[in-house]
C-alpha cells in the first residue's frame, strides 16, 4: 500500500489494526489503567510528575504521561502520571542530600 | 529449630532475603517478583503502609509521606513525621521486613519467625541494637546479626577451605565497608576469622549519584539559565536518569541523559540532554574513589598485613561494578577483585548461608566476628580506659579493677563508652549504671571489678563488683536511642509515644557538654603538649574557642555544634602534629601510660571524672557520690 498516496487508507488500515490488537488483548484480560481524573494509587501508577491545581482535588491525576496496563488483576506496567497537590508540607526522608527537606508546595 | 531461618540484607537503598534451598543460598524474591526490594518506605494519605517498589512510585508525588536511606539514622535519636504521627528508624526499618517476611512466607508458603540480618561492620552497639530491634518489631526472632562483609565471604567462601586472606570491598548505596578475614581449616572445619575492619559510614554510590545529579543542575543552568534543584518533581527525573547514567557508564563509555520537558518558564517548555563520557565522570568522582584507598590501608594496617598477602578480594555491592572501583583494586593490590557472585545479592546469600549454620543445614563452618570499635568505660579527667580494644574476636571477656577516687566514696559511676578516642566525651555512650553500698573507706582501697562480656551478636554486658562485700550490678547495653523491650512492645501495638521535650534537652545538654569538654580538652592538649604546638594551630584553636564560648553563652545549638566539630578537627590535627604515626597510642599526658589497677586517683568510672570539667547544672552524674547513700 502507498501511504503518501492515500495516506487516509493507511490510517483506516492501522486503526483497523489496532482495533483487533485491542480486541484479542482484553479477551486475554488485558487492559489500560485508568489515570486522568482517578485518585492517585501507587498500585496502578508512577508520579513521575506533580503540579498544582487549586480548582481540582487534592491527589488527582491530572495527566498521563505513559500508558499503564493491567492483566487481570495484575500491573503488568504501572501509568505514569502527573499528581496534583495542593500543598506538600515538608518532605521527609532519612538522607539529608537526598530529598530536599524544606520543601514548599511546588506548583508550576 | 521450627521453621526455615531466612538471610536479610537490610540495606541502605536496597535490600534482598535468602534462604537456603537444598543447601544452596537462594534469594527470594518479592511479591512484584524482583529480587531486590528498594529500601524505600511511604505511607499514604489513608495510613496505608508502602514498602519498595510502590513507595518509589509514590514519592514524586508525597515527598513528605516517602522514607528512604532510613539506615543512615539507625542507631540515632531522629524521627520521621509523617502525616501526624513520629516514627523511629527502628519503626521505618521494620516496615521494610515486615514486607519481606510476607512475602518470602508467600513464596515459601510457610510462616517464617527467624532472620539473621546482617548490618555494615562499622554499625557500633547502639546501630546493631536498633537494627536488632527493627526485626523484632517486625515478628521477627533475629538469631543473629552479621557483618555484612563476613556474609559475604560466607557467600563467596562455602565450599572452599584453603587458608586464604581474604579483603572484602563492599561498596553500597550508602555505607563503604573493608573487611579483611582469614579463612582457614581447622580440624576439618571452615573458620572464618574477621582480622579487622574499617569503613566509612557515609560513603556510598548514592554519592556518585550525587556528583552526576550536580553536574546536570549546574549544566542545566549554565545551558538555560534555569535553577532546578528546588523543583523536587524535577529533581526525581534527575536523580533516576542519574543513577541510570552511572549504571550505563560501567559498560558504556559515553552515555546520553535525555529528559524532556523536565521544567518550564514563560518561554515554555525545557528539555535537558546531556551526555556524559565516562572519563569525563571518572574525573568528577576520583576524590570519592580516593575515599575508600584510606579506609582500605586501616584495614590492612590493623591486619598487619601487607597488599600482596591478600589472596582475595571479594567486590560486593552494586557501586563495584564501576570500572573506576576495579581499576583502584588493581592498582593497589596488583590482582583483579572477584565478583563472581552478584554484588548486590551477595550479602542476602552469605546471611542465608549463616542462617543454614544456625539451623544445623551447614555445620562445617565456624564464624568468628570481631567487635568494630574500642569498648572503655570513663575514669578519672574524663579518660577513656579501654577494657576490650577494637577488632577483638568476640565472643569476649575481659576484666579490669578499679578503684575509688575520693576519701568515703560509697559508689561508683559505670560510664561505659564506645570509640577510638581518649576522652571520654569523644567517644558514643553506651550505658551508665552505679555500684552502690561500697563501705567507706579511704580512697584508693575498695577493689571494683568491672566485667565486659560480648556475646556472638555483638551485644554487650558490663558487671561491676565489689570485691570486698561482692556486691554486684550490671546492665546490658542499650543507648539512649536504643529501645527496651518494652519500648518494643509498645511499638509493635503501635501507641510508642516519645517526650519529645525531654529529647530535645538532653540534646542540648549533651551539646553544651560536648562543647565544655571540647574547649577543656584542647586547653589541656595546648598546656600539656606546650611548645610542640605549632603556633598556627595554637592560634587557630584559640579563635575557634572563643567563638564556641560565644555560641554557648548565646544558646545557639547549631553554632554549638559544628563549633565542637570544628574544633575537634583542629585538636585532631594538632595531635596528628605531635604524635605523628603514635596516633592515639599516647593520649593526655595525664591518661597516658596509666594502669587502672593501682590507679592513684583514676576511679573507676568518673565520680570526679569527665564532670569535673563542666560546671553544667545539668549534668546529672555529678562528681562526688559519696553523699549518695
Amino acid at each position: 500500500m502507498d501511504f503518501i498516496k492515500d495516506p487516509e487508507a493507511a490510517r483506516i488500515g492501522i486503526k483497523a489494526i489496532q482495533q483487533h490488537l485491542d480486541k484479542i488483548l482484553s479477551i486475554e484480560g488485558v487492559r489500560p489503567i485508568e489515570t486522568v481524573g482517578r485518585e492517585f494509587d501507587p498500585y496502578y501508577q508512577h508520579a513521575a510528575q506533580r503540579a498544582h491545581d487549586p480548582e481540582k482535588p487534592d491527589g488527582v491525576i491530572l495527566e498521563e504521561y505513559q500508558r499503564g496496563y493491567m492483566l487481570k488483576e495484575k500491573v503488568l506496567r504501572p501509568a505514569v502520571v502527573c499528581v496534583n497537590r495542593h500543598e506538600v508540607p515538608t518532605a521527609e526522608t532519612g538522607n539529608d542530600e537526598d530529598i530536599d527537606v524544606n520543601s514548599d508546595n511546588n506548583g508550576e | 529449630m521450627a521453621g526455615k531461618i531466612v538471610g536479610i540484607d537490610l540495606g541502605t537503598t536496597n535490600s534482598g532475603i535468602a534462604y537456603m534451598e537444598g543447601g544452596k543460598p537462594t534469594i527470594i524474591p518479592n511479591a512484584e517478583g524482583k529480587r531486590l526490594t528498594p529500601s524505600v518506605v511511604g505511607i499514604t494519605p489513608k495510613g496505608e503502609i508502602i514498602v519498595g517498589e510502590l513507595a518509589k512510585r509514590q514519592a514524586v508525588s508525597m515527598p513528605e509521606r516517602t522514607v528512604r536511606s532510613i539506615k543512615r539514622k539507625m542507631g540515632q535519636d531522629y524521627k520521621v513525621t509523617i502525616g501526624d504521627k513520629d516514627y523511629t528508624p527502628q519503626e521505618i526499618s521494620a516496615m521494610i521486613l515486615t514486607k519481606m517476611k510476607r512475602d518470602a512466607e508467600a513464596f515459601l508458603g510457610e510462616p517464617v519467625q527467624n532472620a539473621v540480618i546482617t548490618v555494615p561492620a562499622y554499625f557500633n552497639d547502639s546501630q546493631r541494637q536498633a537494627t536488632r530491634d527493627a526485626g523484632r518489631i517486625a515478628g521477627f526472632e533475629v538469631s543473629r546479626i552479621v557483618n555484612e562483609p563476613t556474609a559475604s565471604a560466607l557467600a563467596y567462601g562455602l565450599d572452599k577451605s584453603k587458608e586464604v586472606k581474604v579483603l572484602v570491598y563492599d561498596l553500597g548505596g550508602g555505607t563503604f565497608d573493608v573487611s579483611i578475614l582469614d579463612i582457614g581449616a581447622v580440624d576439618g572445619d571452615t573458620v572464618y576469622e574477621v582480622l579487622s575492619t574499617s569503613g566509612n559510614t557515609q560513603l556510598g554510590g548514592d554519592d556518585w549519584d550525587k556528583r552526576i545529579i550536580d553536574w546536570m543542575v549546574e549544566e542545566f543552568k549554565n545551558q538555560t539559565g534555569v535553577d532546578i534543584s528546588k523543583d523536587l518533581s524535577a529533581m526525581q527525573r534527575i536523580r533516576d536518569a542519574a543513577e541510570q547514567a552511572k549504571i550505563e557508564l560501567s559498560s558504556v563509555m559515553q552515555t546520553n541523559i535525555n529528559l524532556p520537558y523536565i521544567t518550564a518558564d514563560e518561554s515554555g517548555p525545557k528539555h535537558l540532554s546531556l551526555d556524559l563520557a565516562r572519563s569525563k565522570f571518572e574525573k568528577m568522582t576520583d576524590d570519592l574513589v580516593d575515599a575508600t584507598v584510606g579506609p582500605i590501608r586501616q584495614a590492612l594496617s590493623d591486619a598487619k598485613l601487607e597488599p600482596e598477602q591478600i589472596n582475595k578480594i571479594l567486590l560486593v555491592g552494586g557501586a563495584t561494578r564501576m570500572p573506576m572501583i576495579q581499576n583502584i583494586i588493581r592498582d593497589l593490590f596488583g590482582k583483579e577483585g572477584d565478583k563472581s557472585i552478584n554484588p548486590d545479592e551477595c550479602v542476602a546469600l552469605g546471611a542465608a548461608a549463616q542462617a543454614g549454620v544456625m539451623s544445623g543445614e551447614v555445620t562445617d563452618i565456624l564464624l568468628l566476628d570481631v567487635t568494630p570499635l574500642t569498648l572503655s568505660i570513663e575514669t578519672l579527667g574524663g579518660v577513656a580506659t579501654a577494657l576490650i580494644e577494637r577488632n577483638t574476636t568476640i565472643p569476649t571477656r575481659k576484666s579490669k579493677t578499679f578503684t575509688t577516687a575520693a576519701d568515703g566514696q560509697t559508689a561508683v559511676d559505670i560510664h561505659v563508652v564506645q570509640g577510638e578516642r581518649k576522652m571520654i566525651a569523644d567517644n558514643m555512650t553506651l550505658g551508665r549504671f552505679q555500684l552502690v553500698g561500697i563501705p567507706p573507706a579511704p580512697r584508693n582501697t575498695p577493689q571494683i571489678e568491672v566485667t565486659f562480656d560480648i556475646d556472638a551478636n555483638g551485644i554487650v554486658n558490663v558487671k561491676a563488683r565489689d570485691t570486698a562485700t561482692g556486691n554486684e550490678h550490671s546492665i546490658t547495653i542499650t543507648a539512649s536511642t536504643n529501645l527496651s523491650d518494652h519500648d518494643v512492645d509498645q511499638m509493635v501495638k503501635d501507641s510508642e509515644k516519645y517526650a519529645e521535650e525531654d529529647a530535645k534537652r538532653a540534646d542540648e545538654v549533651q551539646t553544651r557538654n560536648n562543647a565544655d569538654q571540647m574547649i577543656y580538652q584542647g586547653e589541656k592538649v595546648l598546656k600539656d603538649l606546650g611548645e610542640k604546638v605549632p603556633a598556627d594551630l595554637k592560634k587557630e584553636f584559640e579563635t575557634k574557642a572563643a567563638e564556641l564560648h560565644t555560641a554557648m553563652e548565646s544558646d545557639n545549638l547549631e553554632k554549638m555544634k559544628s563549633g565542637t566539630e570544628e574544633l575537634q578537627q583542629i585538636i585532631y590535627k594538632i595531635s596528628e602534629k605531635v604524635y605523628g604515626s603514635e596516633g592515639q597510642g599516647s593520649a593526655g599526658p595525664g591518661a597516658a601510660g596509666f594502669d587502672p589497677s593501682q590507679m592513684g586517683g583514676a576511679s573507676a568510672t568518673g565520680p570526679t571524672a569527665g564532670p569535673s570539667s563542666q560546671e553544667d547544672e545539668e549534668n546529672v552524674v555529678d562528681v562526688d557520690f559519696e553523699d549518695l547513700e
